[in-house]
């Protein structure tokens, strides 16, 4: 967590594309809100594939834009983050693409960090970043002792 | 019902693996609410999955639970999802990401 999700017709999206809006999506998260890059995964499915709804429901089929982006993020983010988040993270993914930045649509919706684990651990509060990735690193280095 | 979705990345995980999977998904959710679970796997395919901005070999499993559950409880449970996980698919802790979402009232 986060996890985006991004949709594009079939084939609109090239296999390099892909992996330089992964890694841009991925700087824009990190760099606006602090968490660490492996918490991040940015997942692609075809538009209107089950994939795709399922994982977008409402909001895929509310928008007519040929791009979107959807985005699990941990609650407790303020509203200017998400604003940020959302507003460069299409800058930056029109860019890589080579389209106007109006192709893209992007909706973000929050999740509880305790409803989530990874790596073994509930994922920690926003800003609590730090504390918990070095508790995490102790606990495996002890398992492995 | 509880229904949990399950996106792997295409060719991890064998499909003798997944039905282990989808019967240690039913344990927890029979021992947990004492109802069967339906599993809908979402298979991720290749060069569509990246975590950190590196090709991924994560797994998501979103169950979706009745509302108010007790965070120890919910604890518990994503717990026991994650060592199923593990146990079943030899993957590493980092490999798979529970989550636990009310559904929807």
């Amino acid at each position: 967590m986060p996890l985006y999700i991004c949709s594009g017709e079939k084939g609109s999206i090239s296999d390099d594309a892909k992996r330089l809006i992964s890694k841009e999506v991925t700087r824009v998260h990190c760099e606006i809100t602090g968490a660490p890059p492996t918490f991040v995964h940015c997942f692609f499915f075809d538009k209107g594939s089950p994939q795709a709804e399922t994982m977008g429901q409402v909001f895929q089929a509310s928008t007519d834009k040929p791009y979107t982006l959807f985005g699990n993020l941990r609650a407790g983010r303020t509203e200017d983050t998400k604003h940020r988040v959302i507003e460069d993270m299409c800058s930056g993914v029109a860019k890589i693409l080579g389209i106007e930045r109006d192709a893209i649509d992007m909706a973000t919706r929050d999740v509880p960090a305790k409803w989530v684990m990874e790596g073994g651990d509930l994922l920690p509060e926003p800003g609590e970043e730090a504390a918990w990735l070095a508790a995490h690193e102790e606990k495996l280095r002890s398992q492995q002792r | 019902m509880i229904l949990c979705g399950c996106m792997i990345q295409e060719g991890q995980i064998s499909e003798a693996v997944q039905q282990q999977l989808e019967q240690g998904l039913g344990e927890i959710t029979e021992r947990f609410f004492a109802m069967p679970v339906a599993v809908v796997w979402t298979p991720v395919a290749a060069g569509d999955g990246w975590t950190a901005g590196e090709p991924s070999s994560s797994s998501l499993a979103v169950m979706y639970v009745p509302q108010g559950l007790d965070q120890a409880r919910r604890t518990e449970l994503l717990a026991a999802i994650c060592d199923l996980w593990v146990g079943t698919t030899g993957c590493s802790l980092n490999e798979i990401v529970a989550t636990a979402m009310d559904q929807a009232a």
